[in-house]
């Protein structure tokens, strides 16, 4: 599982170098993989998308509302595919994917 | 998903934008006063790890396309060897005419010093509204254009770049006129220019200095790829920048 784990991030720290901002994804697709609460992972992603927003100076708010999307789109998700491995790979990827162009038209 | 699991969501997002609008409205302002004490150098440490990791994986690829860029900084290294003999006697011949005249020299400006914290969408200087910056302000680097100074916060500013997709610049190459755009925050484009003008490949595109909004004489960069035609009514061409912005790690605000 760990191993999986760590090729998954370098994957899509790879993917994202430029931004080094891949870090906010991954609370999420941690609580997603590991089955955490619904209420939870919401949770997480609003505190992570507000501590974002803090510290690359970014409108507050926006890394939250970001995060926050994407949870909706992590528990349909986990309704779709039963594997944690795809499920941590998926939310890794569309949040960084998402994240890029979101941050190249300026809303994040 | 049904209505009731939506609530949550919907929750959060209701917070986030009424927090976003505060923002806007720089209500947040005296409360990001006293976090950026925090997360200023935390970014400002992140920006540097980045530009670390960056130059570990550029050894990979540099086996490519050092050897050519090396003949190619070597030929410039000679041609501005020539030039800075050229400029030296020009300097001379200069302070000699102005003694002769009895002119005394232009003031130089003040340039304050700033380090870059972030790059993304916009430039992240670490100096807000409480060093004095303000909206407007021109950021250069040497003598190259940076941008300008486009959001304030109190410990931090945004430099729109001059590739930003809103950013247009009145230009000039030499003593044509013209204006230089962004676009999509990747390329920037020459245009304005008409056929009669003559545009090469090389040429230095400068800040003409209208409508005040910077400085005349900064540089934008080099003419590229020429990408109009000759039926076209404007020359339009690519602007190469001389600096790479995202390896800038300290510019300079003009007062």
């Amino acid at each position: 599982m760990l191993p999986y784990y760590c090729a998954s991030v370098l994957a899509v720290f790879l993917l994202g170098m430029s931004h080094l901002l891949f870090w906010p994804m991954l609370p999420v697709a941690w609580g997603a993989a590991r089955q955490i609460k619904t209420s939870s992972i919401y949770l997480l992603a609003f505190v992570t998308g507000i501590l974002h927003d803090l510290i690359w100076s970014k409108p507050i708010g926006a890394g939250a509302i970001f995060l926050v999307l994407l949870c909706v789109l992590t528990v349909f998700l986990q309704k779709r595919f039963k594997s944690q491995n795809r499920i941590f790979l998926l939310v890794l990827v569309l949040g960084q994917v998402g994240y890029i162009v979101l941050s190249q038209i300026g809303f994040i | 998903m049904n209505a009731s699991s939506l609530k949550l969501p919907l929750f959060y997002i209701v917070i986030s934008l009424v927090l976003l609008l505060l923002y806007q409205a720089k209500i947040l302002n005296p409360f990001l006063n006293i976090t950026q004490m925090v997360t200023v150098p935390i970014q400002y440490a992140a920006f540097s790890f980045r530009d670390g990791i960056e130059d570990q994986f550029s050894v990979l690829t540099f086996w490519r396309s050092g050897e050519s860029r090396i003949r190619q900084l070597e030929q410039r290294n000679a041609e501005l060897t020539a030039k800075a003999a050229q400029v030296e006697g020009l300097e001379r011949e200069n302070q000699e005419l102005k003694n002769q005249l009895g002119s005394k020299a232009l003031p130089v400006t003040e340039l304050i010093p700033v380090a870059i914290v972030g790059f993304d969408h916009d430039l992240v200087i670490g100096a807000g509204s409480n060093q004095g910056v303000k909206v407007g302000q021109a950021v250069i680097y040497l003598d190259n254009l940076v941008g300008k100074v486009n959001r304030v916060e109190p410990r931090v500013s945004f430099v729109q770049l001059p590739n930003d997709g809103s950013a247009k610049i009145p230009c000039k190459i030499k003593l044509v006129r013209c204006i230089s755009s962004g676009q999509f925050n990747s390329t920037i484009l020459l245009d304005r220019v008409t056929q009669t003008e003559e545009v090469v490949s090389g040429d230095i595109v400068q800040t003409s200095g209208q409508e005040g909004l910077f400085p005349p004489n900064l540089v934008i960069g080099k003419v590229g790829k020429i990408l109009s035609t000759e039926t076209d009514l404007f020359v339009q061409a690519q602007i190469e920048p001389v600096i790479d912005y995202s390896k800038l790690t300290t510019v300079f605000l003009l007062p």
